[in-house]
């Protein structure tokens, strides 16, 4: 906590961070969690700490497109987070040092930091002929992750990538690549699965952990409920359409122009947990499927393997909504009392002496009760 | 002779290691390696093509959407496939935001820490920070007030000791060229850069979804309908107002800081120009058609080996940022872009493929399910079962 001759007033008036600032960003985080308001001043007291907790951010089989995610933070920016919130000691994409310079850095925090600070890893991590498919330094990816994650407090995987292995992973998987909690059995990390990750929930994680000094519940992929607990199919906007069942039927048509359900153009809503639909991304502006385009499941595990084709319709999904389940009682209905006047004419057709007139057929439809 | 191996190159995308060779302060061969392998080309093969542009796209997530573009152009150009014209106007939209986005934050965040001493802005004067602010451009922010909120912001990193990402940097080499107050600026709008990447960039979230890896690329259009009157439409006059004031935003931030920087900054690393230069010059295959995309006559960016364009400090009487910043290179003759049909760009979806005698794929994978009968009796039997039991328990 804060040394003694420096208060936090002090401490923020240093950092060019007005208290109202500090406060507001605070609140954000807790919203975001969906953590109760008597948290906030817990909140603002770990995240204005004077020594500021120092993150390692490793670059492993990846695209870069995680560490742009986090260049996305908006609420707070990233300026913030990396100069006021942590201290962002190493990351490849952006820090200043290179080779010699960036290998030292590293060791230094994993020396005089062991034990304290935080691991951010993007990217899969190479198994296949000893590793030699991702060196930094002249280290095998491997080799980084088992020292540097080992010595850490925390683990965050972000990206399908570090998640389970992601694109790298897929079909044949020419590297062997794993992702870093199968890479590295025995260590807690965090998945931050995404392609990329949303950055709102990564920096959500942050400040809980830096609030509480613990992960949030976690579900069976090691991925925080808060973010992953819910199916995109439920919290998304055109799921009164799929209810009502407005159907997208070709791209362009009219539904397409009114937003209408894309579930028959093969969006994977249905299958994948994700808060997408709430959290957006870039400022809360939108996400693919307002951008009229399907979900493509994928904070869900091994997605690439498991929901491509993208474009092919979800064979099942169960739960129809009231107005779906209406139209299939209604359908239920004709065909039964269709298949009744055929059976009932047959009958007639068959048997051609008629009752005497006032008692009654036996061929009506069947009611057993 | 001294071998030099830098590894990891950083403020890059990938992994990269450069071995050199160096005899008397002179690199005499040098050797590059990227020391990372996904085999992506492997993971393709054998995918839909309809799809690939996903797959593709995450080549690169720094220069995200460009790989994806390539990839739906691809598949287009073998199946022969047109365009409808507002679908290519969105995707030059989206790939004019990324191209802005891309400059700025290569030059801001990327490269700028090779020229630029974070330590050294703490000794700048701001209020001399201020007049050369104002002499280099109209930008709005550029009170010495506000340099010296800049300067304490930093001195507070520094001082704590944490100096976060400007903790492994050279500051004080002598490879640093710039005075004190040019280091101010350069940091000051290095943060403003920053913000100002992560508000811009929402163009893409409104025409893709998300940025990095928009997601409203289709093989033969885009997924963005287009519907005035529609307030589920992607393209409405809502979120046209919203990139309206997005794109002006980014046109001001380009003139108000991010030339004039380019240029104030070069102006102290002139012999860098020349330094390790290859042919000095590229070929350039061109984008941005505002009419047929297979005809380079309607390219915004021409086709072809530009010409060598002079230094602009070379020139006499243009030795001052402030002169070079308006050398310009000259508009390139070029046919007035046809205007656009207006009944078309107000009505006409933007996805709707118009092909040369071909189907889109998605509406022939769609019609070849229906033709799977078995299938599809399979289902109605079990709808028929399921409403036998609703009867029944009726």
């Amino acid at each position: 906590m804060l040394p003694p001759r420096k208060n936090l007033n002090d401490a923020l008036r240093a950092r060019g961070v007005t208290r109202r600032q500090l406060v507001k960003f605070c609140s954000t985080m807790l919203a975001t969690l969906a953590l109760p308001d008597r948290y906030l001043s817990r909140s603002v007291a770990a995240v204005s700490q004077a020594k500021k907790p120092v993150l390692v951010w490793l670059q492993f089989q990846d695209c870069t497109g995680c560490s742009e995610s986090i260049l996305r933070s908006s609420h707070p920016g990233v300026a913030e987070i990396v100069l006021d919130l942590l201290s962002w000691e190493y990351h490849e994409v952006l820090m200043a040092g290179a080779g010699d310079a960036a290998s030292k850095t590293l060791d230094r925090i994993v020396k005089e930091h062991k034990g304290e600070y935080l691991v951010v890893v993007e990217g899969a991590v190479p198994m296949a002929d000893g590793g030699m498919y991702c060196t930094i330094g002249g280290r095998t990816a491997i080799d980084i992750a088992r020292e540097v994650c080992g010595n850490a407090a925390a683990t965050i995987a972000v990206g399908a990538c570090a998640f389970d292995g992601g694109l790298v992973r897929s079909g044949p998987n020419p590297t062997g690549a794993l992702g870093l909690q199968e890479a590295v059995p025995g260590l807690k990390v965090v998945n931050m699965a995404g392609c990329p990750h949303n950055p709102a929930n990564t920096v959500a994680l942050l400040v809980h952990y830096l609030t509480f000094h613990d992960i949030p519940d976690l579900d069976q992929y090691n991925r925080p409920l808060f973010a992953y607990g819910r199916v995109v199919h439920d919290l998304c906007e055109r799921r009164a359409h799929y209810d009502a069942g407005r159907f997208v039927a070709e791209w362009g048509d009219e539904g397409h122009r009114k937003g209408w359900c894309l579930y028959k153009m093969g969006c994977k809503g249905p299958e994948a947990t994700f808060n997408c639909p709430i959290v957006q991304w870039n400022d809360h502006t939108s996400w693919p499927v307002r951008a009229g385009h399907g979900c493509i499941a994928c904070a869900s595990p091994r997605f690439w393997d498991h929901m491509s084709p993208f474009y092919e319709q979800l064979p099942s999904v169960p739960g129809f909504g009231v107005e779906a389940s209406a139209g299939e009682v209604g359908l239920g209905l004709a065909v039964v009392t269709l298949a009744g006047v055929t059976v009932h004419g047959l009958v007639r057709t068959i048997m051609p002496a008629p009752k005497p007139p006032g008692s009654r057929p036996e061929s009506v439809p069947e009611r057993k009760n | 002779m001294a071998r030099i191996v830098v590894d990891p190159v950083t403020r890059i995308e990938g992994h990269l290691r450069i071995e050199a060779n160096l005899e008397g302060g002179k690199i005499t061969d040098a050797w590059s390696s990227g020391t990372m392998f996904r085999g992506i080309e492997l993971v393709l093969r054998g995918r839909d093509p309809r799809e690939a542009w996903i797959w593709a796209q995450r080549i690169c997530g720094v220069c995200t959407m460009v790989h994806a573009i390539a990839s739906v152009r691809a598949v287009e150009n073998a199946l022969q496939i047109e365009v409808p014209e507002n679908a290519s106007i969105v995707r030059n939209l989206i790939a004019g935001a990324q191209m802005i986005h891309d400059h700025v934050v290569h030059f801001y965040h990327l490269h700028a820490l090779d020229w630029v001493d974070v330590a050294s802005a703490l000794k700048a004067d701001p209020a001399k920070t201020s007049q050369l602010a104002q002499s280099i451009s109209n930008c709005e922010k550029s009170s010495a007030s506000y340099f010296r909120g800049v300067q304490q912001r930093i001195k507070g990193v520094i001082d704590s000791g944490q100096l976060s990402l400007f903790a492994s940097g050279y500051w004080g080499h002598p490879a640093y060229l710039l005075p004190p107050e040019a280091n101010l600026l350069a940091v000051a709008h290095y943060l403003e850069a920053l913000t100002w990447q992560s508000e811009f960039i929402r163009i893409h979230a409104v025409l893709g979804g998300k940025n990095p890896h928009p997601q409203s690329f289709l093989v033969g259009g885009m997924s963005t309908a287009m519907d005035p009157n529609e307030p589920g439409a992607v393209i409405n006059p809502e979120t046209i107002g919203l990139m309206r004031d997005l794109v002006r935003g980014a046109r001001k931030f380009v003139e108000d800081y991010y030339v004039p920087d380019v240029l104030a900054i070069a102006s102290f690393y002139k012999d860098w120009f020349t330094r390790g230069e290859g042919l000095g010059n590229f070929l350039c295959y061109g984008d941005y058609a505002s009419g047929d995309r297979d005809d380079p006559a309607t390219f915004l960016f021409p086709r072809g080996t530009p010409p060598r364009l002079p230094n602009p400090w070379s020139m006499p009487g243009t030795n001052t940022p402030k002169a070079a910043q308006t050398t310009s290179i000259p508009p390139r003759a070029r046919p007035t872009p046809n205007t656009p049909d207006r009944k078309l760009l107000t009505i006409t979806s933007m996805s709707t493929p118009n092909t040369r005698g071909l189907r889109h794929p998605a509406t022939m994978a769609r019609r070849w399910r229906w033709a799977r009968w078995p299938v599809w009796w399979s289902a109605m039997r079990r709808e028929v079962k399921r409403s036998v039991i609703a009867w029944t328990e009726f």
